[in-house]
């Protein structure tokens, strides 16, 4: 169901919730389409624009921050941001970086936000929860949780970066874009990342495994991590 | 990418917070809330430009402040004032003779009358719990994502989303009397364990002592619901903010059912449920399909109202109504854009229980829609699920969608699935 609540002419706005209803063909249409629904509050976008991009925000903000019951409002935040935000895309065949361009910058609002709160104290010492994944095993949920220690070391842009290239997959081009940098500063920011988890994560028993030379196919290796 | 430190550790994270069965539910909650955020933002568009040309100037600065608070403190409760009556520190509020006022930060107004008493408890960033001891509480409640409100009175809770609604609760008579201008609740209690869901313009009274519960249209002298603590509760029939409209039963068989948003002769047009899906009324489309007959919905109903009412059923964790008329739109109307649009849907219905079914849903839309809406999601979702069965099934997917969306959400998993040995 695609449509539009619009007020009915000479309705008041008081009146909306009794106007006509008027539909919108989002249905059949590309980006360019869903921008305009956006950018016009249509309520029909919301549910393409979440069966398009649901998926990559959550696995984007899971990855960066870590999980924890806060991700589903960073998700939310992040359509909101898009909302407010789609008059200003000029390229239609951009959505998906700049999708993944917003979410990151929710990501690193939350990142601050923890930080200060842990530097006033606001908080315990804002370990990790508890991850909620029941299909992964302990010995890999102890750790993923030591691996996010190591990333709260990091200063922001690192993480973010290692989470991108490393965590995400991206491609070193759609890592610059997401993180509004230049090529050459993405790979400088990717480099020094991994170089610094490397180095930390040597201090962390729970990852001793996953730092050892590979001498394991990957269907093994996929295999621990579940 | 190399097979590094970094990369191997990567792998580990990727693995650990890949897309879970369960976030099928927080799809559909988030499609939900977003929904009503868009419906309301449409609503309240032409306010907010006057609002922000007159004040910002004195509203800069106090911004700042609350949002540097905000932002260092997160889970800042609301603050909120009393008018009309005093207040004690743990949230007491006693209206005597006159009406007192409770406004909160986030917009939020309750209005006590007099002789009420009401507390105030777990005030947070998103709502709080206002218990009725006595008395009457009339509350505008702020549209808000995220919103948790709730009125306790006596032994039953409404549950609130952006709402207008009044609740008294008598603690001599043993009755409670739920008036419901707009938007949704629900009410939890004796007798009505489950939940009743109310939409706007329906009045819920309840008496525990008696094993009550009556549902009539607002104004009085409709049809009304009488509950009966023996008999489950179902929810009543249609809101009397409907003008023109009759309350009606189930359909008899063999009768074409009308939808919402057909025209009633010599009255006005009804809200129809796309429109009412649009502004948030999901447990009020679900509930008047019920009350007319989901059998005779089904057989009846347009395609736009299955359309709406699959929706509602989706936002309201109703899968087994969302994907009744998921099915009935694809038989009834065949080659219409809701029809392949419900192939999609039913793959989104059938991931977290039957990867294989969802597999060929996917299949089913992208043979009938392949360059629709939701066909790169589509492929991407066929790829995940072929991928919960075995790799190689799923790897001519992903060569697929990356020739099709190498920049799509899910170009990393798909390039990973092809480069795998």
């Amino acid at each position: 169901m695609v449509a539009s609540v619009t007020p009915a002419r000479g309705t008041s706005r008081t009146a909306a919730h009794t106007a006509v209803v008027e539909a919108l063909p989002l249905a059949e249409h590309d980006d360019a389409a869903l921008l305009r629904g956006l950018a016009s509050s249509h309520p029909g976008a919301a549910r393409v624009v979440c069966a398009r991009y649901g998926t990559l925000v959550r696995s984007l903000l899971r990855r960066s921050l870590g999980p924890g019951p806060e991700i589903e409002d960073r998700v939310q935040d992040t359509f909101l941001h898009l909302f407010r935000r789609a008059a200003d895309v000029r390229d239609p065949g951009a959505l998906t970086s700049f999708v993944v361009g917003v979410a990151m910058r929710v990501a690193r609002s939350e990142l601050r936000r923890r930080r200060l709160r842990r530097w006033l104290l606001l908080t315990d010492a804002g370990t990790l929860p508890e991850v909620a994944a029941p299909h992964v095993s302990p010995e890999a949920r102890q750790a993923m949780a030591a691996l996010y220690e190591v990333l709260d070391q990091l200063d922001d842009s690192s993480r973010l970066a290692f989470v991108l290239r490393h965590v995400q997959g991206m491609e070193l081009l759609d890592v610059a874009a997401a993180l509004g940098c230049s090529l050459a500063t993405a790979k400088r920011r990717i480099d020094r990342a991994g170089k610094r988890v490397e180095a930390l994560a040597r201090a962390k028993p729970a990852l001793a495994p996953w730092l050892r030379a590979r001498d394991e196919d990957s269907g093994e290796e996929a295999e621990r991590a579940r | 990418m190399p097979d590094d430190p970094a990369a191997r550790l990567g792998k580990l994270a990727r693995a650990a917070t890949e897309p879970r069965p369960g976030d099928e539910a927080l799809d559909r909650q988030l499609e939900a809330r977003l929904v009503q955020e868009l419906a309301g933002r449409r609503e309240s568009a032409p306010w907010w430009p006057r609002a922000w040309v007159a004040g910002v100037g004195a509203s800069a600065a106090v911004a700042v402040v609350l949002a540097l608070v905000l932002w260092t403190r997160g889970a800042a409760p609301l603050s909120w004032s009393v008018e009309g009556a005093e207040a004690s520190q743990s949230g007491y509020v006693r209206a005597d003779v006159a009406e007192a006022t409770v406004a909160f930060a986030d917009g939020t107004r309750c209005v006590l009358s007099p002789r009420t008493v009401v507390r105030i408890e777990d005030v947070g960033e998103h709502g709080a719990r206002l218990l009725v001891e006595d008395g009457r509480l009339d509350g505008r409640f702020a549209h808000r994502p995220g919103a948790r409100w709730s009125i306790l009175a006596g032994p039953f809770t409404v549950t609130i989303t952006g709402t207008d609604v009044g609740v008294a609760w008598s603690a001599v008579g043993d009755e409670l009397d739920v008036q419901l201008r707009q938007g949704s609740v629900e009410v939890r209690g004796p007798h009505a364990e489950a939940g009743v869901p109310l939409a706007a313009g329906q009045r819920l009274r309840a008496s525990p002592s008696r094993g009550e519960i009556d549902i009539r249209p607002l104004h009085e002298g409709s049809a009304s619901t009488s509950v009966s603590p023996a008999t489950p509760v179902t929810p009543p029939a249609i809101p009397s903010a409907v003008p023109g409209e009759a309350a009606a039963g189930a359909a008899p068989s063999g009768e074409a059912v009308a939808g919402p948003g057909s025209a009633e002769p010599g009255g006005a047009r009804p809200a129809s449920w796309s429109q009412r899906v649009g502004t948030g009324d999901f447990a009020g489309v679900v509930a008047d399909a019920e009350a007319r007959g989901v059998d005779g919905v089904l057989s009846g109903a347009g395609a736009a109202d299955l359309a709406a009412l699959a929706d509602a059923a989706r936002y309201t964790n109703r899968g087994v109504l969302a994907r009744r008329a998921l099915l009935a739109t694809r038989a009834r109307f065949g080659g219409s854009s809701q029809a392949r649009t419900a192939a999609f849907l039913l793959g989104l219905l059938a991931d977290a229980r039957s990867p294989s079914e969802a597999a060929s849903w996917y299949a089913t839309y992208l043979a009938e829609a392949p360059s629709g809406a939701y066909a790169a999601e589509a492929l991407g979702r066929q790829m995940l699920a072929l991928r919960r069965g075995s790799a190689a099934s799923a790897r001519p997917i992903a060569e697929r969608y990356l020739v099709r969306y190498p920049n799509g959400p899910h170009a990393p998993v798909a390039r990973e699935l092809v480069a795998a040995p």
